[in-house]
């Protein structure tokens, strides 16, 4: 019984660290998407006072 | 010690590129297939006709040039300069035979324009071209723009410091990963995530704009392709402009930011390494020029009086201000419109945002902003040495990846590499001024060219003179590979004419 669940355990591993490998890529893919549109917008906030301000001037 | 390559060099550059121009030939299949369901059955003889060409060319080129000698950082440059400009010969074919363009030299020309993800056109009544060809001047800058990126990171990098500072201006090997097969997995995947994301959102915004659900998708997938590897190409030839779309131009906005991103970048953010985005010199380059272009771009237009409204003055000036700088090239107004109405000072600050374009080891070109970072930062450096006692010990830190002490050979190699690129700029708008041109029309065609921006004031046309078609193929092609690997090509072209092989 000892040996089954040690050859189990030993068989799962790998797919164990797949999927947690899987699970931190697709953690990581929503962290850089993010990060992509958090830059875009605070671009375009920026861009936004910029175009208030010189509107306001001219 | 001279350079006297052998004939075992040449198999090698010889027999990289033939495995390039066969998966060109592979990779018309694609549009092929899209011509079979839409029953554009002349375009799909002449997809078939040019991907038999190259698949038979390439196999033909590996079987009479195999080898199986190591492959040299020299071999690898040399190569992808050589493919560069071989792979437009074959995919320029099914362009000429759209009857689309005037001539060979013109489709050759569009064909550049995709791999190297311009976006500059010659093509005759776009708006009326075959689905399957349209769809093939996109994935021309998708393989173009996610190649070009795996070659930078791969080859470039791999042919250790004196190469990479070549590219980049940095004394440093720059490897997202630590092999090549990894590096190039991890590129695909971002690819992959934001090519789902953003089709999806692509179409929706487009969905929500009026447009039907098959056409929706043909317009989302091409967008993408044209806006994330910062190409410029577009469906329609009024470009952006013709969706008539706030959502579309929203989606649009961070799929270009995120093509101007260097993967670096992407890996250390999708690692979970968030402080990057502010810390990273290159990201903190870029936003503070983009910041700055915008600034003088929006004050150009209040005074020309372009626009009278806030909405359209920040949302035209913002667009076209991302689109510049990441050099896409995707337009929201006509070009000629710059030279007409959009005054002096606004298209100088696109011309300016495409010179400086994105990051490097990203799909976009100019002379990117970590060039423009160490040359910054190595100037504080010295006006802190002539400030300070002679005997005290000034050291210029900057985050890039990691905290990296600024050299005097960082500093050097980055200038070196900013006057090539002024030069190439500079030469193509002399020539254009040698053909009767004013300077404006001519630098900003010339910098359109060679940075990868793809924005033009309407010079670039089908009856446009000859030469300066091939001027500007030269361009594209030298801004592209960023002259490292067309040295490297030209370095074997001249062992070649005087007998030292």
């Amino acid at each position: 019984m000892k040996r089954m669940a040690s050859v189990q355990l030993h068989a799962a591993g790998p797919s164990r660290r797949r999927a947690r490998s899987e699970r931190s890529m697709a953690s990581g893919a929503v962290t850089g998407i993010l990060a992509v549109i958090l830059a875009t917008a605070v671009l375009a906030l920026a861009g936004a006072i910029i175009a208030f301000a010189v509107a306001m001037v001219f | 010690m001279l350079f006297r390559p052998d004939r075992q060099d040449f198999r090698l550059i010889g027999l990289y590129t033939a495995r390039v121009i066969f998966g060109v030939g592979l990779a018309m299949l694609i549009p092929a297939a899209v011509a079979a369901a839409a029953r554009e059955f002349n375009e799909l003889f002449a997809f078939l006709i040019a991907a038999s060409l190259a698949a038979s060319a390439g196999r033909a080129g590996e079987l009479a040039l195999f080898t199986r000698a190591p492959l040299r950082t020299s071999h690898g440059l040399a190569a992808v300069a050589l493919a560069w400009m071989t792979a437009p010969v074959f995919a320029a074919i099914p362009l000429l035979l759209s009857g689309h363009y005037a001539s060979y030299l013109d489709a050759y020309f569009e064909a550049m324009s995709g791999f190297a993800t311009i976006g500059l056109t010659l093509a005759n009544d776009l708006d009326h071209m075959a689905r399957s060809v349209n769809l093939w001047r996109h994935l021309m800058q998708f393989l173009g723009g996610q190649g070009i990126v795996v070659i930078v990171l791969s080859i470039f990098a791999s042919g250790g410091v004196r190469v990479y500072s070549l590219y980049s201006g940095e004394g440093r090997e720059e490897k997202v990963v630590p092999s090549v097969i990894r590096t190039a997995r991890f590129i695909w995947r971002v690819a992959l995530a934001y090519g789902v994301i953003g089709t999806l959102a692509l179409w929706a915004a487009l969905l929500a704009a009026g447009m039907s659900p098959v056409p929706g998708l043909y317009h989302a997938v091409n967008l993408f392709m044209a806006a994330f590897d910062t190409g410029g190409f577009a469906v329609q030839s009024s470009s952006v402009a013709f969706y008539r779309s706030a959502a579309v131009e929203a989606v649009l906005l961070p799929l270009m930011v995120a093509g101007a991103f260097s993967f670096a970048l992407h890996y250390q953010l999708w690692q979970g390494r968030r402080s990057e985005l502010y810390r990273n010199l290159e990201t903190r380059t870029i936003t503070v020029s983009i910041v700055g272009v915008l600034l003088i771009m929006l004050i150009g237009l209040a005074r020309t009086g372009t626009f009278t409204e806030l909405a359209p003055l920040f949302r035209h000036g913002f667009f076209q201000a991302i689109a510049a700088h990441t050099t896409t090239g995707l337009a929201t107004v006509p070009g000629r419109l710059y030279v007409t109405d959009w005054g002096v000072l606004a298209p100088a600050m696109l011309v300016t945002a495409m010179a400086i374009g994105g990051m490097a080891g990203s799909t976009a070109g100019g002379i990117k902003g970590i060039r423009l970072g160490l040359i910054m930062k190595g100037l504080r450096r010295d006006i802190r040495r002539v400030l300070l006692p002679e005997n005290a010990a000034v050291i210029e830190t900057f985050h890039s990846t990691t905290r990296r002490v600024l050299s005097d050979d960082m500093v050097r190699a980055a200038a070196t590499i900013l006057l090539l690129w002024l030069a190439l700029y500079f030469v193509g708008g002399m020539i254009g001024l040698f053909y009767g041109y004013n300077l404006q029309l001519a630098l900003f065609e010339s910098v359109s060219a060679a940075s990868s921006g793809g924005l033009s004031v309407g010079l670039v046309r089908p009856d446009l003179e000859w030469p300066l078609k091939i001027i500007y193929i030269a361009q594209m092609m030298t801004g592209r590979l960023e002259f490292v690997a067309v040295f490297a090509l030209a370095g074997y072209a001249v062992s070649v004419l005087r007998g030292r092989v």
